[in-house]
């Protein structure tokens, strides 16, 4: 149940990212191929960054999928994001996704189920077009949160 | 926070953190171990002056705002002011209505965000503690009834931008003339059902300030207790105005310098200097020098300016605040917290009133015209203080200069003075601990600065503190972000 007893929505996809930095815009890009699909019971969200006010409307939701750009790591990774002992903060211009993690259970006594869809980038200069790889594997990420939505 | 000594008995603060924007500290130590100097750095760079040279005037309220997240409403309402000096036209009076409450929305997203997420971990957590849990992340942990009253109260301010513009920040819409969007009476009737929490958390944040200056009257009196001149925007009767009004200088003591002053007037007022160690340049009150004639602004200013508040429950805490020194200015760094406060308790009064107004949901939101003179100047006070845009165009209206003196740039001398005061009072030798260093960052975030704004400079926000001995070696050096 959300926090105003209502039923809880199905799936919230994020996608984070400026699409005017070239691969940061990844995150948006994959969440509109998402949203072109039409799926039942999935919403679709963009933005350039998230807040902490953004959390009781995340809340709302059974499973919340980010997806964003990544400078390093695999190509495409998608994994569940855990609740972290301590976090340090340094910035309220980011919060990361173990901090929203961290403050579902501190604020609202909530267990969110989060995960995480990173897309590896390699340019991050002004310019609205993805590199070519990226535009690939952005398509491997769409596939692989299509799939999770199944299970 | 990280931190580093080195071998010249350099402290490095590195990065400062809990700010808008990337900044760093150097503490020089004297062959006693003793603070000798301090300085607050500023390496960003951004150049926003120099790439709209060029545009279009009336392109800029929709530019501006993207200098700052957090207060892009400022940037866009000081930005459509100048330009409309440009045009030689006034906003009609819905339009000025309109974006006065987003203003006020963006006074209160602001101000929220600086006292409970930022400010309040170091007196409701303490100075000393862990430095990974002093935010709100802690906060969430220790108070979550707190905490989210914090967020919930940033996320009304929000809002208010949200159902006039459709973003909650770096907003469009304000433009020449008056808005480009009306509120409609749905939203207006939405917004109205904030103002009973909104106005309660802001008290509680008010009686645990007030709690907490009663617990600790020594620490909040002595910290960067430095006499300053001030400036801030009042009305027609010396009124707290944040929208639009007229400047008021006053000195140390409180004499008014100058009043009622049309911020096109700025540039007879206020100078500034280059440095060599910071983007920040050095702005004085021109009267009186560089040196002699620095002053600050923000909440702080703004109250030791103003004769009175506009709304009562605000009033009523404005003459406790009068009260603290007489009716003569506080000097005390640290209140900047309870006049942000104070600030922030107006601002909803000032919302509600403007959503009571019958004639808020008009669609006559926006009057035109076109370019006309080739000099525009407009301010508006940002939540941080006085913000300046002085544009000058061609005969076609395409920018030739563009002038942006931001309010964390105006207090950035009080600044550095604030950090030598505090670091002299608690940093003794090369290996201070952490909590210490903390508080030398507190003073920075008493100001709540905005160096994205300042520097014009992309922001992300880390700090360094760098301590340095006699010799000018760095002995130590603290990292974060």
């Amino acid at each position: 149940m959300s926090l105003n007893g209502d039923k809880l929505k199905d799936f919230l996809i994020i996608g984070i990212g400026n699409p005017l930095r070239c691969d940061d815009g990844v995150g948006p890009y994959v969440a509109d191929c998402i949203e072109a699909k039409s799926l039942s019971g999935v919403k679709v969200w963009i933005t350039q960054q998230l807040f902490i006010e953004d959390l009781e409307r995340m809340l709302e939701f059974k499973r919340i999928i980010l997806v964003d750009a990544s400078t390093d790591g695999p190509a495409v990774d998608f994994h569940l994001v855990e609740k972290a002992q301590s976090q340090a903060l340094s910035s309220s211009h980011h919060l990361s996704a173990q901090t929203f993690v961290n403050l579902a259970r501190s604020i609202y006594q909530k267990d969110v189920s989060l995960y995480l869809c990173s897309v590896k980038g390699s340019c991050f200069e002004v310019g609205d077009k993805l590199s070519p790889d990226v535009r690939q594997n952005a398509q491997k990420a769409v596939q692989l949160i299509c799939d999770s939505l199944k299970g | 926070m990280d931190s580093q000594v080195n071998k010249d008995n350099t402290i490095l603060i590195s990065p400062v953190t809990r700010i808008e924007g990337h900044a760093k500290i150097t503490i020089d130590l004297g062959p006693d171990g003793k603070v000798k100097d301090a300085k607050f750095h500023v390496n960003e760079f951004r150049g926003f002056e120099k790439f709209c040279e060029g545009r279009y005037f009336t392109e800029m309220p929709s530019i501006t705002p993207r200098i700052c997240g957090i207060c892009p409403v400022s940037h866009s309402v000081s930005s459509a002011k100048a330009c409309e000096m440009i045009m030689g036209i006034k906003p009609t009076y819905t339009g000025d209505l309109v974006r006065r409450l987003i203003h006020l929305g963006q006074m209160i997203s602001s101000h929220a965000l600086s006292f409970f997420h930022l400010s309040s971990p170091d007196f409701i957590l303490g100075w000393d503690s862990d430095p990974s849990l002093r935010n709100i992340i802690g906060i969430a942990q220790q108070s979550p009834e707190l905490a989210l009253k914090g967020i919930r109260l940033r996320k009304f301010g929000q809002e208010i931008s949200e159902r006039i513009t459709g973003k909650k920040i770096h907003i469009m819409g304000i433009v020449p003339g008056g808005m480009g969007s009306a509120l409609t009476e749905e939203n207006r009737k939405a917004l109205l059902g904030w103002i009973a929490e909104a106005t309660e958390t802001t008290q509680i944040g008010i009686d645990l300030i007030k709690k907490y200056h009663d617990q600790n009257k020594e620490m909040v009196n002595t910290f960067a207790t430095i006499p300053t001149l001030y400036m801030g925007t009042v009305g027609p009767e010396g009124e707290l105005e944040l929208y639009d009004g007229k400047l008021r200088f006053i000195d140390e003591n409180g004499k008014i310098l100058q009043d009622q002053i049309d911020p096109k007037h700025y540039l007879d007022f206020i100078a500034e200097r280059s440095i060599d160690w910071s983007y920040l340049k050095y702005p004085y009150y021109k009267p009186y020098g560089y040196g002699k004639g620095f002053y600050r602004v923000g909440p702080l200013a703004r109250l030791n300016v103003a004769s009175k508040m506009k709304t009562p429950k605000a009033q009523k805490e404005f003459l406790n605040f009068k009260a603290m020194n007489s009716g003569k200015p506080v000097h005390g760094t640290f209140f900047y917290h309870y006049t942000r406060l104070i600030e922030m308790l107006g601002s909803i009064e000032e919302a509600e009133h403007i959503l009571k107004d019958h004639k808020i949901t008009s669609t006559d939101v926006c009057s035109q015209g076109k370019h006309n003179v080739n000099e525009g100047i407009g301010s508006s006070e940002a939540p941080r203080g006085t913000l300046f845009h002085h544009y000058k165009t061609d005969n076609s209206g395409k920018l030739t200069s563009v002038n942006l003196l931001i309010a964390t740039g105006q207090n950035n001398p009080a600044m550095n003075q604030s950090v030598l005061e505090v670091a002299k009072q608690y940093i003794q030798g090369k290996n201070p601990k952490e909590g210490a260093l903390n508080r030398v960052e507190a003073a920075i975030r008493c100001y709540d600065p905005c160096l994205s704004c300042s520097t014009h400079a992309i922001g992300s926000m880390p700090m360094i503190i760098e301590i340095k001995d006699h010799t000018g070696e760095i002995v130590h050096v603290l990292k974060r972000g």
